[in-house]
């Protein structure tokens, strides 16, 4: 990350800080010679669409492509949550790695074979007729396919307050890796306890003025996390208090606080809201088309099957307990493998 | 090991260069008293241009070399201005570190090969701009949704010269960021009437420009 607080010693022409302050991301530089990816196509029924472009999905698509199966990717970036994870230590093959990197090596296999891309899009609603599903996406496009992986993942949690929607990218922000680098000197506060709400305020104390970290009942990030916090010198700990309304008229200007016990109001004077409230399961789009359990994730059997015949899921959008990159990777590998098979049965063939 | 970019790095770029069709011209506009990072910026541009035969450098003076400054239609240092066969109208304004190195490096490549990549129905559609276009991308170093906006933006640029685009780093130009209400990025604005947060798919900024083709 760009470390604006270091201009000084970039000024005595330090080679080690110069290049930190840099830190060139050679982010999804495809080899040349290897890149296949192709158009997405409207008019075409594909094998395969596959909904998201997390570890899960970019993964599914490499065992597809592999299988010589016509393959859609529909997603907002190929990364998901992996673009915003910083320090990766148990990806095996690497003994550590920056998210964005992983991500990148991801994404270059991807590009390496011949998959359908539509990047950056969103799939908003899903429809069935006749054995063909249907997709509709943010921007408006339709694409058709004989079956889908959902490997949509999960996103940030809304609090659902007064003046959150109306001042969303006014102020707040969802993303405090990307638009933390444009509140310096200013005062923000940031929405929740767990470990991306520690590191959102840590990166912010290198380029706020003032930091509220807001948590409802307790600190809950990982204790080396915490014993960072403690040296932050701009951040104000707000322990019990819940965010209740975001007041501003044309971008953020006060965030009105409840203490969770007394019911006292309490009103901050800040420019940004960063929220960090957690994620839920992106199935929003999917309106009741296969099961949901109680969280809202997608369940699935070891198969990758869903309630749904033709629509496979996996990655963090489904009941698989645990939330690993490693383990995304593996339900994307079973889920292509049981589309593959599904089409098989199906005697489904558009080649 | 160069001061910003390291030895692997420099070798991965290198391998990329060996794609390069034909020469590229990268100029830089520095001034280096009183502009924060000009000096890095130019140290981060000679850098790349060692990385091949087909890249070459030139630097002016944003204040004594007035008619380059001119030529260019550079408003403000630092900044980068990449020529191909022609000027495209492609800029960037501050130093493309961080995730948006990559737009520099795959903008040179465009425009080394001249194909901005962009599907045949998109480069008919941008050939039918009549009216000058200016689409600034406002982003920030550490932003991983960032460069594909403003790839987009320099790839319409290439397709048409009614087409200016121009990458703007908002923690580097403040008062420009403030300006255009930059509370998020990417940010996009298209000739000070079209503005909106969040990359858009190529058929999506197509459309935007279209309507401002239509309609001013």
């Amino acid at each position: 990350m760009r470390q604006i607080n270091f201009i000084r010693e970039i000024r005595c022409h330090s080679s080690r800080s110069i290049h930190n302050m840099f830190d060139i991301k050679l982010s999804d530089l495809p080899k040349e010679v290897q890149k296949q990816s192709l158009e997405a196509d409207e008019n075409k029924i594909y094998d395969v669409i596959v909904i998201g472009g997390g570890p899960a999905g970019m993964t599914a698509c490499v065992y597809l492509a592999r299988k010589n199966l016509s393959v859609l990717l529909i997603a907002e970036n190929l990364g998901g949550q992996v673009l915003w994870t910083s320090e990766i230590q148990n990806y095996m093959g690497y003994q550590y790695i920056m998210g964005w990197e992983l991500a990148q090596k991801f994404a270059e296999q991807v590009n390496s074979f011949p998959v359908a891309m539509r990047i950056p899009d969103e799939v908003i609603a899903v429809g069935q007729e006749d054995h063909i599903f249907s997709v509709l996406t943010k921007f408006e496009a339709t694409y058709q396919a004989n079956s889908l992986i959902i490997a949509s993942g999960k996103r940030p949690r809304t609090l659902d307050i007064p003046g959150e929607k109306e001042l969303t990218s006014r102020g707040v922000s969802y993303c405090a890796t990307c638009d933390a680098p444009l509140y310096k000197g200013k005062d923000v506060a940031v929405i929740g306890g767990a470990n991306s709400s520690v590191w959102a305020a840590l990166d912010l104390n290198k380029i706020a003025n003032k930091v509220y970290l807001i948590v409802r009942s307790k600190i809950k990030a990982d204790p080396i996390l915490i014993d960072r916090l403690d040296h932050a010198e701009k951040v104000e700990r707000l322990i019990g208090y819940v965010p209740i309304t975001i007041n501003g008229k044309d971008k953020v200007e006060t965030l009105v606080l409840k203490d969770t016990k007394s019911s006292e109001e309490q009103e901050l004077t800040v420019q940004g809201v960063f929220i960090e409230a957690g994620l839920i399961p992106n199935v929003g789009f999917l309106r009741e088309m296969v099961k949901i359990n109680e969280l809202g994730e997608i369940i699935v059997n070891c198969n990758c099957d869903t309630s749904e015949k033709g629509i496979f899921a996996c990655g963090d959008v489904t009941n698989v307990v645990d939330k690993q990159i490693i383990i995304a990777c593996g339900e994307g590998a079973k889920a292509a493998l049981s589309a593959y098979r599904y089409l098989i049965e199906q005697k489904i063939d558009n080649h | 090991m160069g001061l910003i970019i390291n030895k692997i790095n420099a070798v991965k770029i290198k391998e990329v260069f060996q794609s390069l069709k034909d020469p590229v011209k990268l100029i830089v506009f520095t001034q280096e008293l009183e502009c924060q990072y000009c000096r890095e910026n130019r140290i981060l541009v000679e850098e790349v241009v060692v990385l091949s035969p087909l890249l070459s450098l030139e630097v002016y003076n944003f204040i004594t070399d007035k008619e380059k400054v001119q030529e260019y239609g550079i408003e403000m240092v630092p900044a980068i201005v990449v020529i191909g066969e022609k000027d495209y109208g492609i800029r960037f304004y501050g130093v493309p570190g961080g995730f948006e190195f990559t737009s520099l490096i795959e903008t040179i490549k465009m425009v080394s090969s001249g194909d901005s990549g962009l599907d045949d129905m998109t480069k008919a559609e941008l050939k039918k701009i009549t009216k000058a276009i200016n689409i600034k991308v406002f982003i920030t170093m550490t932003c991983p949704y960032c460069p594909s906006a403003v790839l987009n933006a320099h790839r319409f640029a290439l397709e048409n010269d009614n087409i200016r685009s121009c990458m703007i780093d908002s923690t580097e130009f403040i008062p420009l960021s403030n300006k255009y209400r930059v509370y998020a990025v990417p940010k996009i604005v298209i000739n000070e009437y079209i503005q909106f947060e969040g990359p858009l798919p190529e058929d999506k900024l197509l459309a935007e420009i279209l309507k401002f083709n239509l309609i001013c």
